[in-house]
């Protein structure tokens, strides 16, 4: 299968001279088309800063990320970011449908009304047939965040990025979304990437799980989540093949967190 | 509810009125017409009204010429300062400097160049509300928060587009702040300005009464100003309320 994203030899500091603190370490993966990728790793580790690399929103240091076989200089079409932040994320002075509508800003082919049909047709997507001309502070969390992921496919990406996007919702609200999330990535032909820092997450959802180092980060280990295409709250976290691969995640992930020293833990 | 209504009501009413009680009380005891109480102000406020008005319309068009030339050129300026970060750091001491510089103080150098008509006021109202509308506008536009700052740059937005579509409606709350501001220190700066550079206005109409010792004349003219600044603020408020009801309801919002 062809390949989609592609990161080479990623390395990032931030400052100079001795103080200078190295985040990314020589990070290279690969996904391919379709592919849903969990990157994992321990706390602190840069996980937000390889995603930004990832949408071409942070210049790295050395190495380079290609998108289509074409090296990222910067943001690029066909990429969407969906962030953990999304009360800032969204724009309180603009409606639901104007939200998802402004995804489409650099849509030229599309009219007006081709772009609010298109808008309406994504809030459905995302269950919020409802709720297009509210506003996002007056949605609970997991549904402004549902608006922030329409606004990301309405840009017409092939690659959606997700950082953290179900840090700041609560656990059943999490559960669904993470099967909306599956569904939306199959129906809308998304190939994915997730940061989270939930590994029950990032097992459940992926076809494989990039787990990194501590900083300066690396990639430690890249798992194969052999769960098959149809996963189910209840029987795929029942099935002892996840609880394998997920037990091998987090043991990676503890075996860092033991060499942390107690001072940087906090 | 009508109750509490009632009592609001009063509470608001009760201390105006007392004021004007006692300050009747003072004017009937000092008898004599440097000291007009609130009943011979109203005796003067019917018999100048036409006269007031005439000159307030001066004043107010003025103030409000003045204070769209400031809002047209510094809410785009604050804007734009705001996104170019390296001119906004160049011109952010200019710009305090000009800050801290009383209005009246640039009287005589701007009549150097406009003299002392309508011209002059103009500018100088334009200056003393360009302040408050500058620095507000250029806080709330360098402090847009960094993840609107993501999203449009996750969007491809031109900077223009940025400014437009993410940068002036978030700094609009602070605007509006910047915007009441202005609009007292236009109203100000326009009775000073006349009453430095007279010619007509209600700052003028002013000063000549309390030169002849007509002070009931020249408080009715306080007066009529003091009400202009209350219909003024609350056609603010409206304009407020419709465009900023998402910050309002933010705020009040869990979330």
């Amino acid at each position: 299968m062809e390949t989609m994203l592609e990161a080479r030899e990623l390395a990032k500091s931030y400052g100079t001279g001795a103080g200078a603190l190295k985040i990314l370490d020589g990070i290279s993966f690969s996904v391919k088309k379709g592919e849903f990728v969990s990157i994992v790793g321990p706390s602190g580790c840069g996980k937000t800063t390889l995603l930004m690399a990832l949408a071409g929103l942070l210049k790295p240091d050395a190495g380079a990320v290609s998108f289509k076989g074409k090296v990222l200089t910067g943001p690029s079409a066909g990429i969407a970011v969906v962030f953990q932040d999304y009360s800032r994320s969204l724009f309180a002075w603009k409606s639901n449908l104007e939200n998802v509508v402004f995804g489409m800003i650099r849509n030229t082919t599309l009219s007006k009304a081709e772009k609010r049909a298109k808008g309406r047709e994504l809030l459905a997507a995302v269950g919020l047939d409802g709720f297009a001309d509210h506003y996002p502070w007056q949605l609970s969390g997991g549904m402004q965040q549902r608006v922030a992921i329409a606004r990301g496919l309405a840009s017409e990406s092939e690659l959606l990025l997700l950082d953290e996007p179900l840090a700041a919702v609560d656990a059943q609200t999490r559960a669904d979304m993470q099967d909306l999330l599956l569904e939306l990535a199959e129906r809308f032909q998304q190939t994915c990437i997730l940061v989270t820092h939930d590994v029950d997450e990032a097992v459940y959802m992926a076809d494989r799980v990039v787990v990194l180092t501590r900083r300066p980060t690396r990639v430690d280990h890249d798992i194969v989540v052999d769960l098959g295409d149809r996963r189910d709250q209840i029987t795929t976290r029942e099935d002892p093949r996840f609880l394998e691969i997920r037990h091998d995640v987090m043991a990676a992930i503890r075996r860092f967190r033991a060499e942390t020293p107690l001072a940087e833990k906090a | 509810m009508k109750r509490l209504a009632d009592k609001s009501f009063w509470n608001a009413v009760w201390l105006p009125v007392a004021i004007l009680a006692v300050w009747q009380v003072l004017a009937m005891r000092a008898h004599t017409p440097l000291f007009p109480g609130p009943w011979q102000t109203l005796l003067a406020i019917s018999k100048l009204y036409p006269q007031i008005v005439g000159q307030l319309g001066f004043t107010l068009s003025r103030a409000g010429i003045g204070f769209l030339i400031a809002a047209v050129l510094m809410v785009p300026l604050g804007i734009l300062l705001g996104r170019l970060k390296l001119l906004g750091k160049v011109l952010e001491p200019a710009i305090d400097m000009l800050a801290t510089l009383p209005p009246p103080a640039v009287v005589p150098i701007v009549m150097l160049f406009a003299g002392t008509g309508d011209a002059a006021k103009i500018v100088i109202i334009a200056y003393a509300a360009a302040v408050p509308l500058l620095m507000n506008t250029y806080e709330a536009s360098r402090t847009v928060h960094p993840s609107a700052n993501l999203v449009a740059r996750a969007l491809h937005l031109t900077k223009l587009e940025a400014m437009l579509h993410i940068d002036l409606p978030a700094a609009l709350p602070m605007i509006a702040t910047g915007v009441r501001l202005a609009v007292s220190s236009a109203l100000l700066v326009a009775v000073t300005s006349e009453m430095l550079l007279a010619t007509n206005g209600i700052g003028v109409f002013i000063q000549r009464q309390q030169e002849n010792f007509q002070i009931s004349g020249g408080l009715a003219g306080i007066a009529f100003i003091s009400l202009a600044g209350l219909i003024i603020n609350s056609i603010v408020f409206q304009f407020e309320k419709r465009w900023l009801f998402w910050h309002y309801r933010n705020a009040n919002s869990k979330g």
